[in-house]
């Protein structure tokens, strides 16, 4: 059976510029993520995962080399129709990038108010959601009031709320205890099993039980790739 | 539409979220906006005060002119202007300016015959002049209090000429419905303001009253028959003013005086939009990563610069109406502290007279669309540069 490829990278590099020194976060990386599957960018700190999670998301773009969303390349889309593709996605992100000053229900529903999603539907749905994460009584409260795991449990919320094709999440159970690393990753792992496509980064590749495809970086280079029973190196 | 409603009411959102940046927008748009409304109030209420006296005035006034300026006439003209058929009283009436007092204040001494004091000058303290009395006069509340006079105080020579050095009496404090004339005017009687300006038989123009109708019939009457030349003497010529030319001629006087204070304002807008950028700066980090943040999850650059802009209506409307508020209780009660001082010579930043203004809704509504340009230039230029980069180079 031949997966239909949802996003590929060829060749993607992204330099830093800070000061008079460039960083090379990725250099020439090429990757395909096949729709529905598994994905895990793994690698020690500074070896390119983020940066690589946020040029596959279109929150970045590369210096040089090409991202493709089934097949169109990222670049020549508008900024408009940047802004439409990453509604069809949903984000996790390292420090949980809530807006302090509001409201849990509201920061889990805020993306869908460009959709023009009334203010009623939206509590309601924020509701439901964060039933399922146990935490319906906490709908009202400020971000700055949650605990980490948390806060952790309201930014997969928010990703799950606008009902993406694909979830990225950057390090999602980093600074979890393990109660709360567990509750997290039994969220994405359902999401998965639903039929959605799923890239996580992680210093830890032991986290999933699932098959999933493994991308090992090291300085912003692949270095090993392994999918489901089968181990290939660069 | 529901979603631009939804977007739009994320500016209330946004608002609350930076309460110190709001905040400062807000008092930077009252800083431009409050003595804006309360200089055109003031000036507006002048404008007013001036128009009702123009229009419950006389119908022509008749001077003479040379070179085009105006110069006094003699007072036996009077005896022509009323034997012509349309007229049905002649007024004489002297108008002049002098210093007076070690500051050298500025004032204005009116002289009219002593039956013909307006109905509208009560005094205070004292009384009005007697007409067979010289150098008696009554001085406006305001001048009073600046130059520390009282109902009986001497006033120092402050005329000299042939008959030598005169002292003047006060004999009243008085106050008008016009409170303007209490700033700097000096009423006396004809033959008072004859003798300070050492003008014998002249008077600086006469208020002629016409029958309804015969306004233009007078006019012309005068321009032809009546001359303003004294014995031995030509080259004068008669000048007449309606009182519609009056009406016309006076907001220019005025509006010189508004014009110099919007020159002020423009300076003090340029600031004000540099104080609003430099405050957009206030928590701007913060405001960086939220559209960040906005971005990523799929907000479109237009639907951000909607947020923006639905922040920034909401604060210039704050801004405007509270900006409305405290210039309405600057002008009523605290009587146009300091800025009466801009708009009115010879008055005192804290006037002893109420100070006339007049609320207009243009006005009001142009302080709106400033406060509008104020906070939008400040805010929505950040917002758009911030959202036109990648969400996580906004979010770093």
């Amino acid at each position: 059976m031949s997966e239909s490829v949802l996003l590929e990278t060829r060749k993607i590099c992204k330099v830093y510029r800070t000061g008079q020194t460039d960083v090379h976060a990725l250099r020439e990386v090429t990757l395909t993520v096949a729709e529905g599957s598994l994905t895990l960018l793994t690698g020690p700190s500074g070896s390119g995962k983020t940066t690589l999670l946020s040029l596959l998301g279109a929150l970045d773009r590369p210096s040089s080399g090409q991202v493709l969303f089934r097949g169109s390349v990222l670049s020549s889309f508008s900024d408009v129709a940047l802004a439409r593709l990453r509604r069809r996605m949903g984000f996790v992100f390292q420090g949980f990038s809530l807006i302090a000053g509001l409201p849990v229900w509201e920061n889990i529903t805020y993306p869908l108010v460009p959709q023009g999603m009334p203010r009623r539907e939206r509590y309601a749905l924020a509701q439901q959601l964060l039933s399922q994460m146990g935490m319906a009584d906490k709908l009202d409260r400020s971000p700055i009031e949650l605990s980490g795991g948390e806060k952790q449990r309201v930014a997969v919320a928010r990703a799950f709320a606008g009902q993406p094709e694909v979830i990225f999440a950057d390090e999602p159970i980093s600074n979890l205890d393990a109660a709360n690393r567990q509750a997290v990753l039994s969220l994405l792992e359902e999401y998965h099993r639903s039929g959605h496509t799923l890239i996580l980064s992680t210093h830890d590749p032991g986290i999933v039980s699932l098959p999933c495809t493994v991308y090992e970086l090291e300085k912003g280079e692949v270095k090993a790739v392994t999918i489901p029973d089968k181990k290939l190196f660069d | 539409m529901g979603k631009f409603l939804q977007v739009s009411e994320t500016g209330l959102t946004a608002i609350l979220l930076h309460p110190l940046r709001s905040l400062v927008t807000i008092a930077a748009v009252l800083a431009v906006l409050v003595p804006y409304l309360v200089g055109v109030g003031i000036s507006k209420g002048i404008q007013d005060e001036a128009e009702v006296s123009v229009a419950f005035g006389a119908d022509l006034y008749v001077s003479g002119s040379q070179f085009g300026q105006k110069t006094p006439v003699a007072v036996r003209v009077k005896t022509d202007l009323e034997a012509i058929e349309g007229v049905t009283e002649v007024i004489p009436r002297i108008v002049g300016s002098m210093t007076i007092g070690r500051n050298r204040e500025n004032i204005v001494v009116l002289g009219l015959p002593r039956e013909k004091f307006p109905d509208t000058v009560s005094c205070l303290s004292g009384r009005l002049p007697k007409s067979a009395a010289l150098n008696e006069l009554v001085v406006g509340t305001e001048l009073a209090s600046r130059l520390n006079l009282q109902v009986g105080s001497i006033l120092p020579p402050f005329y000299r000429n042939v008959r030598g050095e005169r002292l003047s009496k006060v004999v009243g404090v008085f106050q008008a419905n016009a409170p303007l004339w209490q700033a700097r005017l000096v009423l006396t009687t004809l033959e008072t303001a004859a003798v300070l300006f050492d003008q014998p038989e002249q008077v600086s123009d006469f208020l002629v009253y016409c029958r309804p109708g015969y306004q233009e019939r007078v006019r012309s009457k005068i321009l032809q028959s009546i001359s303003v030349n004294k014995k031995g003497q030509d080259g004068l010529r008669t000048q007449v003013v309606g009182r519609e030319e009056l009406k016309a001629l006076l907001p220019a006087g005025l509006l010189q005086r508004e014009g110099i204070f919007n020159l002020h304002f423009v300076i003090a807008f340029c600031v004000a939009i540099l104080a609003i950028l430099v405050t957009s700066g206030f928590g701007l980090r913060e405001r960086r990563r939220e559209i960040g943040i906005l971005k990523a999850t799929g907000w479109q650059t237009d639907e951000i610069l909607l947020r923006s802009f639905a922040e920034g209506f909401l604060l210039s409307l704050a801004g405007a109406a509270l900006a409305i508020i405290l210039a309405f209780a600057w002008l009523q009660w605290f009587n146009g502290f300091w800025i009466a001082s801009v708009f009115l010579k010879g008055v005192d930043p804290v006037p002893a007279f109420r100070v006339p203004f007049h609320l207009a809704p243009a006005p009001a509504f142009l302080a709106f669309l400033l406060s509008l340009v104020v906070v939008l230039t400040g805010s929505l230029f950040s917002s758009w540069r911030t959202a036109i980069v990648a969400p996580m180079e906004a979010m770093r």
